[in-house]
């Protein structure tokens, strides 16, 4: 038997890797609609760190948060998608 | 089983890590896009099935909760996750971003549409007579 707890602590530490080489790319991009795109990538990364982090500690409440988080960063990235078009014009 | 649910969890964590490379090495915003968001689609819905099937094998107490409540998280991200890349897309075309290597934006419809005096201009310049036979 796998000890899961902690293959999903280490899956959720590789995640959290992969978030800050992202925030690199956000450093060193050249417009704004490109920092979205990283930005957006942020955003589901971290609710698949929420969901992995929830099952390795069994708490459900972790993966509530998780859904939140993605429905609110939906919202926000919808809203700069349409201020960039009204600013614009 | 145990191989099943480290495989899966393996394949959604190496497919998530493309998007970086992704992200790292194209060129443009839209060359990104396609390559960040159809990886975190697609490494989210196997580290889930991993999620879901350790617990389903495994099965205690607080297991059933975790299965249910990450799989609406999963179904969230399926439907947000293309809405919001469409709209970024379309967002940078109408701010005036041109494709990496593009010289004439197939898309900019308002240079492309001419107005009925530019039409009769073109026919003129071109020779071409009209109804009544008049150049």
């Amino acid at each position: 038997m796998y000890d899961f707890n902690s293959i999903f602590m280490v899956s959720a530490l590789l995640c959290i890797v992969y978030v800050c080489i992202i925030v690199i790319r956000i450093a060193f991009s050249h417009n704004v609609p490109e920092r979205i795109v990283a930005l957006d990538t942020i955003n589901t990364l971290i609710i698949v760190i929420m969901i992995v982090l929830g099952a390795a500690q069994k708490k459900a409440l972790y993966i509530d948060i998780g859904i939140v988080y993605g429905i609110i960063s939906f919202i926000g990235t919808l809203y700069i998608a349409r201020y960039l078009i009204d600013e614009r014009k | 089983m145990n191989t099943v649910i480290v495989s899966c969890l393996v394949i959604g964590l190496v497919v998530n890590g493309m998007s970086i490379i992704g992200l790292m090495r194209f060129p443009d915003i839209y060359t990104r896009l396609h390559a960040a968001t159809k990886t975190t689609t697609f490494g989210s819905i196997f580290v889930v099935l991993a999620i879901v099937i350790k617990n389903i094998v495994y099965y205690d107490q607080a297991s059933l909760t975790i299965a249910i409540h990450s799989i609406v998280a999963l179904l969230v991200i399926i439907f947000t996750n293309p809405i919001s890349a469409h709209a970024i897309a379309r967002a940078s075309l109408l701010s005036g971003i041109k494709p990496f290597g593009v010289v004439i934006n197939e898309f900019d419809y308002k240079s492309q549409i001419k107005t009925a005096d530019e039409l009769e201009l073109e026919k003129v310049s071109e020779g071409i007579p009209d109804e009544d036979g008049v150049l």
